[in-house]
């Protein structure tokens, strides 16, 4: 049992540091903010690749990109973050 | 509209009415041309005005916001209730149905929040905001069943994904509260509307909402770590 959470907890872990550095490399100027979110979409549907045919993978990203410049929750959230409104597509 | 609508519900209406072209065309362009953007527009308009008179400032969610959710919740439901549409389009339906599900249930805490959050915490909120769309709109087109075959459908291999997927949301409910598992399950897997869910339960439509966006994301980082 102990080691099974271990692995879970390395696993998220793991998961954050990657997530972090994603972020770590917008603020450095590394990349601009469509990069930054396109990639937070891709890391979004990641799970699910496999699982979900290719056409409803690539759907599914094309509406969350879509939706961080039109839903106002996720929009909202990325002015948080990058201090910019989403450029409009 | 009514006469006995106040000038208030009114002038919200009428300051929002271009929201409601943008989430149409929005949806137009997902679920395809099988249904007529006029009809869209209608209900959408129709939800709009519904979002006037449901408006309560002190919650603290810009009106623009609240009716994004109710005219996007509109239009969707106008759309099921047309005639049989290809099951790709019905996909797409319970996926944006899930979308605006997801981030209706986000919206106090995240404007409440306003300019006290940091970029780092608030590039964290987002991952998991994205996350658990992704996740509630993956399953919501894994579980859809209505509207006509087409030969484009699943292949076995599909298939077999789709199943996969529905197991790993099953095994993954098992972690969650009760009342989330319970309405992770009976929304998603039993096709049941969340408000009737949240009556059986006891609870507000609004305390229905934000519990639901908890579950799914928490039910997104469990996924994420198994995938």
């Amino acid at each position: 049992m102990f080691r099974g959470m271990a692995a879970g907890n390395a696993a998220e872990t793991e998961t954050k540091s990657v997530s972090s550095a994603l972020f770590a490399r917008f603020e450095r100027g590394e990349i601009g903010v469509d990069e930054y979110l396109d990639a937070r979409a891709s890391e979004a549907v990641a799970p699910y690749e496999g699982k979900l045919p290719a056409d409803r993978i690539a759907w599914l990203k094309s509406v969350l990109r879509e939706q961080l410049e039109t839903d106002p929750v996720l929009s909202e959230r990325v002015r948080q973050a990058t201090g910019r409104a989403p450029r409009a597509r | 509209m009514s006469v006995t609508d106040s000038p208030e519900v009114l002038e919200r209406f009428h300051g929002e009415l271009s929201l409601v072209q943008i989430v149409a065309t929005q949806i137009a362009r997902s679920v395809g041309r099988s249904i007529e953007f006029d009809d869209l527009v209608g209900a959408g308009r129709e939800g709009l005005l519904d979002a006037a008179r449901r408006f309560e400032p002190a919650r603290g969610v810009p009106f623009r916001a609240y009716a994004n959710f109710r005219v996007r919740g509109a239009i969707l439901d106008g759309v099921r209730q047309l005639s049989l549409l290809p099951r790709r389009a019905y996909e797409r339906i319970s996926a944006l149905e899930a979308a605006a599900s997801v981030s209706a249930g986000e919206a106090e805490h995240t404007f409440g929040a306003g300019s006290a959050v940091m970029p780092s915490a608030a590039d964290d909120a987002l991952a998991e905001h994205l996350a658990a769309i992704a996740m509630a709109a993956a399953v919501g087109i894994a579980t859809e069943t209505h509207g006509e075959a087409t030969d484009s459908d699943d292949s076995p291999e599909e298939a077999l994904g789709r199943a996969q997927l529905i197991h790993m949301v099953r095994s993954a409910i098992a972690g969650l509260s009760n009342d989330e598992g319970e309405l992770v399950r009976r929304h998603y897997l039993e096709g049941e509307r969340l408000e009737d869910i949240g009556r059986d339960l006891g609870m507000s439509k609004s305390w229905a909402s934000r519990l639901h966006t908890r579950a799914v994301a928490r039910l997104a980082k469990r996924l994420r770590h198994v995938a």
